[in-house]
This record gives C-alpha cells, structure tokens and sequence, in this order.
C-alpha cells in the first residue's frame, strides 16, 4: 500500500516575534538600541538572523525561517546605497523574501519600511511606494516615535506606553546598562542579552503594556 | 501590495514567557540582573527607595527563575 504523505502543516507565526532586517554596523548602533527598546517596551521580541550564530543554519535558511516565524517585520533600507559608492542589496532582498513568503501563505502580518531620508526610497524602490516608509533621519528619538506610533496604529485592547515613556528606557539603557553589558561582553554583545536586557529594564521602570 | 491595516494580534504582556523563550543560560540571566540592577541596596538610598528596588529585585529575579 502506498502511504500518502499528510498536508505539511504552517506554523502559526508568533504575534510576539518581530524580525528585524536591518543593517549591523557601528554607526547603527544606536538605532538598533533604540529598536530594541521600543519593541521590548510595546512586548514585542526583536528576533533578527545574528541571533542563532552557532545553530550551523545557512545564514539566508535561518532568515526564511525567522520570516516564516514572525508576524512583524521592521525593514530598514537607510543603507541601501552602502559606503564608496557599492549598494549593499541585503536589505531589498531579504525585505522582498519576507514580502513573497508571507503573501504566498496568506498569513496575517505587518512590515514596517525604514529610510533614512524622506523618499529616498521612492527613487530606487518605486514598487514600495503604497507601503509609504517612514525616515529616522538616523535619529534614535525619530526610531522611537515611528516603532511606537507604528504598534499604536495596531488594533489592541492593551494600552501601550508612549513615545517619551520608551525614550526613558532607551536614556536609562544607554547611561546604565550598556556601559555594563559592554564591560562584559566587549563590542559583540549576544543579542538575546540585549533584548532580555531591555525587557527586564521595561519591566523594572513599569514601561510596558497593559 | 498591502495597504490595510490587519488585526495582528495584542502584545504579549506575559514577560515570563518571553524571558523562558529565549531561552538564556544561567550565567546569562545572572549578567542581566546585575547590570538592570549596577548600584542596588547602597545604605545611603532611602528607606522607601530601598524597599522599592528590592521589590523589583525580587520581581525580576522571579522573572528570570533565579
């Protein structure tokens, strides 16, 4: 008798889970942070490819694989025309994979696109343009209000806190708990440690979702 | 493209669940309560103060099952 192989079934993304495909690099830093702690204070976990380093996943695997988890995705393209002139594409391919794996499995989601510059994008992304980006003008104060208002925009029957409540996590985060972080873990900080970091720095303030 | 707004779903509020879903290994969560908490319990904080942050303490060490 021949078996007939069952319907795969397709994980329910988590509503919790946020993807973030967005640049690492020095100056980014403090937009990371500021991300970070936005999303920690609306009880939401930033997941991102860095993450799971060590698991011997392929690096585009585990971004399918993070996509297909997350109900939310934050794509910040402020990169995109790289240094010296050389685009970095990351970031327009990784934003269109996530795109096409969500719409072929019809699952509910939200993407949220990031420029640097007010319709920077629209120059070289024009299929974007009904997604309208928000500019950080590579602000952590402009991040902040754009992340919160973006959640805020969200039907929920929770309240959530307010762009001045997060900009004092991300003060408080940046004046204490980094300098700390950074004393034990140098420049590479695990990335699970700064998201469970700001989420126990949400909780201790009263920063969070009610 | 996606224009409307979808019901995604209410934040998780349950911080709990979060902190065991990632997952973190002892020395890890011992990092992250010491540096949520760098100048805890110095005799010159006030009284009240002082007992505030220690309830926090203990919230948040409960939080990370330490």
């Amino acid at each position: 008798m021949v078996k007939r192989k069952g319907k795969r079934k397709r994980q329910t993304p988590s509503k919790k889970d946020v993807f973030l495909n967005i640049p690492f690099d020095d100056e980014y830093e403090p937009l990371l942070y500021a991300m970070v702690c936005s999303l920690a204070c609306m009880g939401r976990v930033a997941r991102c490819a860095r993450e799971t380093s060590a698991t011997g996943q392929f690096r585009l695997q585990k971004i399918i694989t993070l996509a297909k988890n997350c109900a939310f995705s934050i794509h910040d393209l402020s990169r995109m025309p790289g240094k010296r002139g050389i685009p970095r594409n990351n970031m327009p391919f990784e934003l269109g994979l996530v795109y096409a794996i969500n719409h072929m499995a019809k699952s509910k989601y939200e993407i949220l696109i990031l420029e640097g510059k007010k319709y920077e994008t629209q120059k070289t992304l024009s299929d974007l343009n009904a997604h309208d980006p928000k500019a950080h003008r590579n602000n952590p104060g402009h991040m902040i209000e754009i992340v919160v208002d973006w959640f805020h925009s969200i039907p929920s029957s929770h309240t959530l806190p307010k762009p001045a409540d997060v900009k004092r996590i991300y003060r408080l985060f940046m004046l204490d708990s980094l300098p700390s972080l950074r004393k034990q873990w140098g420049k590479e900080i695990n990335f699970k440690v700064l998201v469970g970091t700001a989420h126990l720095l949400s909780v201790k303030e009263g920063v969070r979702p009610t | 493209m996606i224009v409307k707004r979808l019901p995604v779903g209410a934040p998780a509020t349950d911080v709990k669940a979060i902190i065991d879903s990632l997952k973190f290994s002892s020395e890890q969560k011992k990092l992250m309560l010491k540096v949520i908490f760098p100048k805890r319990f110095k005799s010159r904080v006030v009284d009240a103060k002082r007992s505030k942050q220690e309830k926090k303490f203990e919230e948040i060490k409960k939080l990370l099952s330490l």
